[in-house]
């Protein structure tokens, strides 16, 4: 009964019993009841409706002042009384009633406008699940409502009649007329300027947040449960504001929704195959890690045409992430390199959709000298609109980013180019995106595990280098092998396999002290080893390669085991690379 | 606040703009309001800026007032200037422009037309804006510091603020109207409209006593050249890169200029803005229509423009408690070098010969001879061995300085240029990298690739620490008072330990000699250090952090604040130490003549010795040298000395057997191009190789290319 309160609940309810609902909302099953805007059409929900929305913070704009508190004067009656502004956008006064402009009950506040997209490079099937989880409890509610372009294009009237049926009566229907009327042309590529990649089911969302939060930061993955406001009256005073600062704010509701948020919360992954605090079903996950891990080997090593290794560096850098940051060193990122992807046309991309299947977001990237002289990479603030201009290097944490350079052929790199091959680099090697302000170019922290895909070595800095060795049987069926591959993937094992990726990056871990010795002995034998030049980024490497095998195993400390694996995988692979130097 | 006693404030204010008086260094009294009040009587001003500061000397109570309500002083002090202006005219003032006729024919036409106690409209009265031909700023106190834009919140609306930051976009200056001026086209009489916010709604109907009685409807029609206007300017500025707490975006603030602050700034500068933080009022329908929301902006009352070094210095000033406590540490030279680029583990004496760097020795000007204080200091090194990180951090640290690389990629080059306008035609000079950096630093990657003319020009540079230029008939002497920092890369891919440094680094020993310290950055195992490294690097993956026995980092902030405070030092060397320093110099001298010296011992080594011990004093912030400091200061010399001379015995085990045969044939070789093979066999036996290792480089480096043995084996021939 509490639940259902939540699942349509409207700001005048929540204002009466303010405490009550915030306690509600502490239960995560009130808090999924919420209908979410991600997945459901915004002619289903009404102005002043509590709702949810999960996305990335794209963008965030001046804060703006407010009055929380104001009076309003009956003209009639010449009855004042003081009424609170938090939540909405639109003063609720009668037709009688006249806004008291200095009066001393007014009180100015702050709240903080960040620009919200839905997380880009989110992957099919989380979006899948996600969908199909919020159809739980909505049933009502059709599942081709997802996309609220396709409709305000061409305006199913089966959806319209089923709108209005659900809504109160009255007001969605003027809020239809409403929309309609305001939707010019040119608004749609407005948006898509916020989206760091093209995506047809991208949405926007201003989300305006009360007391506002300091850690939250750009790109940060948010979940945001507030009251939604299309009121069709801000369409008309955006009309009316010619400051082009504020063309942004002034796009139809109907486009971008805005939210008055009562709750914020970060997401530190965005499985949904996993509680977002996963204490219950972790322990279950670890202890299936090893085995798992074998499936992922296997899979990984058909995949890598037969390559053991490879696939075995490839599983550390699925789970790897940045656990720690100096001025120029980023700790935990591993990225990959694989040189000597010779095999036929096609390889890179169906490698690529194995990658999609397995992790939540994943963007692909092929380098051609084209892509490089004409994407924008970097996020640019333009300031005639006041916003900043997305790019595709302005990713959420734990976006795999796959970069296909087999693709590249010589040409002629221009400036844009240039620039956007160094941006790559920065991100690579310090995992770390510089924005370009124009006045000024602003460091903006990333998280991004990036594979380059390459024929040769790579023109892009990387962590780790694996030249590919093929199985020469495996060269000859890799078409066959992918076939069968995609078979083996069903929905049980994809779904291990997801949980696994997800819960492993997410273990704590540590370095135990009995382990330090070993560590420090070993580095100062391999310092003396002459053919194998050591260094002491080696060693961070080594570190960081070693903490991976451990947690790819479900192990949050590292073990004897663990180090020795690591050193041998490291071994290997230097003598792979030497043997390729000497070789042509 | 509903009490307050603004005619009280009126007098006071008044009692201020007649007796503040400042008093100028010989004592005597400058009334420098009444000086401003004469200059405006008589059109020669527009602007009258009250400071703070002399208000607040004057009554503190009044400035604290007149910041927390700014726009009614404002109000209160035009007024007054109003009121008082006549009694400063001197003499007659000819009319500027036709605004000035209005005005006095305005006056002439109230004093004829009516008599006193006559009842008017006051819609035909003139509005006191349309009178006045001055404006009223206040610049803030001196004590309120600016704050960043981001806390510029509701609880500053109504207050005078000082920010700083950026400009990101400005319109052009255009007029906006003060006071409309209308006449009506049936009765003549002229109405007034005070215009306070952004837009108006013009009238239309004369509200005039002649018009309303006769009914007779009459219209309006706007007189632009009785009306007032006033320049008028947009501005947006932007946070700095540097006030942006991580992970979030710059925010801006809309700055409205008006009159004397118009055409301050330009899109792309820093600027520091007081003003009053206001919300900008709607009318109409937007009003309701907007209700909950406003807008805010800022009204300018003082732009200034600021050049990037005093952005940078204007901290440095004070250091706060906390900060002074961090560096009261008991090893604070060793702090301040370790935390210079912390992410390069090692190498302290590098670093710390890098501080005194930053720091830099006294300048001497002997009669007229000029002694550098600058730390010239030259980095070499095998690739990778983090060189360039070590430069592009003092770069970043450094509060003035240029990074450039041997070959810059303009033409001006290291020097400068003259350049021929392609505009005008007309020859100009354009200062290079190091005029640039004068008085700071001045960071050469890839020295040792520089071009043949900087070369030359160098060492003038790094002696006389100017660059004279004649050419194209320009003859001139520019400053360049820099300490360079080079890094240079062995000649031959690595450092060879047998070569002096000029063969290595292939620059001559003039050039070489002008560097009061050459390090030799080597990657080479050692036990212990590797054990220290390993050491360090698993503490960090272990506890996410650095190790806390090599102390906290200092902020680079911190550092720069501490660096300026340095420089404020200028320590001499007492009488006594003189014996000392004389004696240490003839020892150096001794053993550089007794020793194998790869590098020279010359009286610039005195001077450098001289040079990083004021340096050493400077940074203890204190007056004098002290015999530690050229202790320390002869050790680092020593050290920059052990890093050349000893790299062989280091070297030893990275060159494998084959590569010390084939560099001990190539020194046999010399210039000439054969070798006897007895020869060899005899050297490289008295060097302790076996024949069988002999042999087997011999065959390793015929089978490259790199020699030919003839058939009776008895010659080498190099190719």
């Amino acid at each position: 009964m509490e639940g259902s309160k939540l699942e349509s609940c409207f700001l005048p309810y929540w204002e009466a019993n303010e405490v009550q609902c915030k306690d509600q909302l502490n239960d995560p099953r009130n808090w999924n009841m919420i209908p979410s805007l991600n997945s459901v059409a915004l002619h289903d929900v009404v102005d002043q409706q509590l709702v949810r929305f999960t996305g990335m913070i794209q963008d965030m704009q001046n804060p703006e002042m407010y009055l929380e508190q104001y009076e309003v004067q009956d003209s009639i009656t010449k009855q004042t009384t003081v009424k609170m502004g938090k939540y909405r956008d639109i003063p609720a006064c009668g037709p009688d009633e006249v806004f008291i402009d200095d009066s001393r009950s007014n009180v100015h506040r702050e709240r903080q406008v960040l620009c919200c997209i839905s997380i880009p490079a989110l992957n099919p099937w989380v979006k899948q699940l996600l969908a199909t989880g919020t159809d739980r409890h909505t049933e009502v509610k059709p599942l081709q409502h997802e996309n609220k372009r396709a409709y305000s294009d061409e305006s199913a009237s089966s959806n319209k009649a089923l709108s209005s049926s659900i809504s109160p009566p009255g007001t969605s229907v003027k809020r239809v007329c409403c929309d309609k009327k305001h939707v010019p042309r040119n608004v749609r590529c407005d948006t898509e300027l916020h989206l760091p990649l093209p995506e047809s089911q991208a949405k926007t969302c201003l989300v305006k947040v009360y007391d506002s939060d300091p850690a939250l930061a750009l790109n940060d993955m948010i979940e945001v449960v507030g009251f939604l406001s299309v009121d069709p009256r801000l369409c008309l005073i955006s009309e009316e504001m010619e400051d082009e600062g504020a063309q942004f704010h002034n796009l139809p509701g109907s486009l971008v929704p805005r939210l008055h948020a009562v709750s914020v919360r970060k997401l530190k992954h965005n499985n949904p195959l996993l509680e977002l605090n996963f204490c219950s079903s972790a322990d279950e996950v670890l202890g299936l890690a090893r085995l798992v891990r074998q499936d992922l080997h296997l899979v990984l090593s058909q995949v890598l045409l037969g390559d053991h290794l490879a696939a075995n560096y490839f599983i550390c850098h699925l789970i790897s992430s940045v656990f720690q940051r100096s001025e120029l060193l980023a700790l935990g990122q591993l990225s990959l390199n694989i040189s000597n992807v010779v095999c036929g046309h096609g390889y890179t991309e169906k490698l690529y959709t194995v990658l999609r299947q397995l992790v939540t977001k994943s963007h692909y990237q092929p380098l051609t000298i084209e892509n490089l002289n004409k994407c924008t990479f970097t996020p640019k603030k333009d300031y005639d609109a006041n916003r900043l201009v997305s790019g595709i290097l302005q990713l959420s944490t734990q976006t795999h980013l796959v970069l296909d350079e087999t693709c590249l052929e010589p040409g002629q790199l221009d400036s844009n180019g240039v620039h956007n091959v160094a941006a790559l680099g920065t991100l690579i090697s310090q995992q770390k995106v510089d924005y370009d302000f124009q006045f000024y170019k602003l460091e903006f922290k990333a998280d991004v595990p990036v594979l380059v895909l390459s024929e040769g070595k790579s023109l892009l800095p990387n962590d780790v280098a694996v030249p590919l060795e093929p199985d020469s049987k495996c060269l000859e069926t890799w078409n066959e092998i992918f076939e069968a591959v995609n078979h083996y993937l069903q929905e049980p094992v994809l779904q291990r396999l997801r949980k696994y990726l997800t819960a492993v990056r997410l273990l704590e871990y540590c370095l135990p002290q009995d382990l330090e010795q070993v560590i420090q002995d070993d580095f100062v034998r391999l310092r003396r080893e002459t053919d194998t030049k050591t260094s002491a980024s080696d060693l961070h490497l080594l570190l960081v390669l070693s903490r991976l095998v451990s947690l790819s195993q479900g192990e949050g400390t590292l073990s004897r085991e663990s180090w020795d694996l690591a050193c041998s995988m490291e071994k290997q692979r230097k003598q792979r690379i030497n043997g390729r130097v000497h070789q042509p | 606040m509903a009490g307050k006693d603004y005619i009280n404030d009126k007098e006071k204010l008044k009692q201020f703009l007649i007796e503040f008086a400042a008093i100028d260094a010989e004592g005597h009294k400058d009334f420098k309001y009444v000086h401003q009040l004469v200059k405006i009587a008589h059109r020669e001003k527009v602007a009258l800026i009250f400071e703070l500061d002399d208000v607040y000397e004057f009554d503190s109570g009044l400035a604290e007032a007149i910041v927390n309500n700014t726009r009614r002083y404002v109000s209160i002090a035009s007024e007054v200037v109003y009121e008082m202006l006549p009694d400063y005219k001197q003499r007659e003032v000819t009319a500027k422009d036709s605004l000035d006729v209005y005005i006095e024919h305005r006056l002439l036409m109230e004093q004829r037309l009516h008599q006193p106690g006559e009842q008017r409209d006051p819609r035909n009265k003139y509005p006191p804006e349309l009178m006045r031909r001055f404006e009223i700023y206040f610049k803030d106190l001196s004590l309120n510091k600016p704050i960043p834009v981001r806390d510029v919140k509701a609880e500053h609306i109504g207050k005078l603020v000082t920010v700083r930051g950026i400009v990101t976009r400005c319109t052009e200056v255009k007029p906006m109207m003060v006071v409309a001026t209308y006449t009506c086209d049936q009765c003549g009489a002229e109405t007034y409209q005070p215009v306070n916010s952004l837009t108006f709604m013009p009238l239309a109907m004369c509200p005039s006593e002649d018009c309303r009685v006769n009914k007779a409807g009459g219209r309006l029609y706007l007189q632009t050249r009785g009306s007032k206007f006033i320049k008028f300017q947009e501005l947006r500025i932007q946070e700095h890169s540097d006030a942006v707490p991580v992970g979030n975006i710059p925010r801006s603030l809309t700055v409205l200029c008006r009159g004397e602050t118009t055409r301050q700034a330009l899109p792309g500068d820093h600027v520091s803005v007081s003003g009053i933080f206001l919300p900008l009022l709607r009318t109409g329908f937007r009003q309701i229509a907007q209700g909950l929301l406003s807008e805010t902006f800022m009204d300018a009352h003082r732009v200034v423009h600021l050049n990037k070094t005093e952005v940078d210095e204007a901290p440095a000033a004070d250091l706060t408690p906390e900060e002074v406590q961090q560096l009261t540490h008991e090893d604070f030279y060793g702090l301040l070098a370790s935390s210079l680029a912390p992410e390069i583990y090692g190498h302290e004496d590098v670093k710390k010969a890098l501080l005194l760097l930053l720091v830099g020795g006294v300048d001497r000007r002997p009669q007229g001879m000029k002694i550098r204080g600058n730390i010239n200091i030259c980095l070499m090194g095998d690739p990778g061995v983090a060189k360039s990180q070590l430069l592009s951090y003092i770069d970043r640290l450094a509060a003035r300085s240029q990074y450039t690389t041997g070959r810059g990629s303009s033409g001006v080059g290291l020097t400068a240029a003259v350049m021929k306008d392609p505009l005008t035609g007309e020859m100009m000079l354009e200062g290079g990298a190091l005029v640039l950096a004068d008085q700071g630093i001045c960071c050469i990657d890839e020295f040792d690739k520089m071009a043949d003319s900087d070369r030359t020009a160098i060492h003038e540079v790094m002696e006389q620490q100017t660059i004279s230029i004649a050419k194209a008939g320009i003859m001139t002497s520019l400053n360049a008072r820099v300490s360079i920092l080079a890094a240079a890369n062995p000649a031959f891919g690595r450092y060879n330990p047998r070569r002096t440094v000029e063969q290595n680094i292939q620059l001559p020993a003039a050039l070489l000699s002008r560097f009061d310290l050459l390090w030799l950055i080597q990657d080479r195992p050692d036990r212990d250090n590797d054990l220290r490294l390993a050491q360090h690097i698993t503490y960090v993956h272990q506890h996410c952090k650095q190790p806390p026995a090599t102390v906290q980092a200092l902020d680079m902030r911190v550092m720069r604040r501490y660096i300026a405070l340095c420089k404020k030092q200028e320590p001499v060397i007492p009488e006594e130490l003189t014996d000392y320093i004389v004696d240490s110099y003839v020892e150096m001298r001794k053993e550089a003549r007794n020793g194998k010296d790869m590098t020279f011992t010359s009286a610039r080594n005195l001077l450098a010795i001289l040079r990083l011990s004021t340096a050493l004093a400077r940074l203890r912030l204190s007056e004098q040298v002290e015999k530690e400091d050229v202790k320390e200061a002869i050790r680092l010399t020593e050290m920059s000395k052990d890093s050349l001379n000893h790299a062989e015995d280091r070297h030893g085990r990275a060159q494998n057997v084959m590569d010390r045969i084939y560099s001990v044939i190539r020194e046999l070789a010399g210039e000439s191009k054969t070798v006897k093979m007895a020869d060899v066999l005899e050297r490289c036996a008295s060097k302790g190789y076996t024949p069988d290792q002999v042999e087997e480089c011999l065959e390793e480096y015929e089978e490259l290319n790199v020699w030919l043995i003839n058939q009776a084996r008895t010659k080498i021939t190099f190719v």
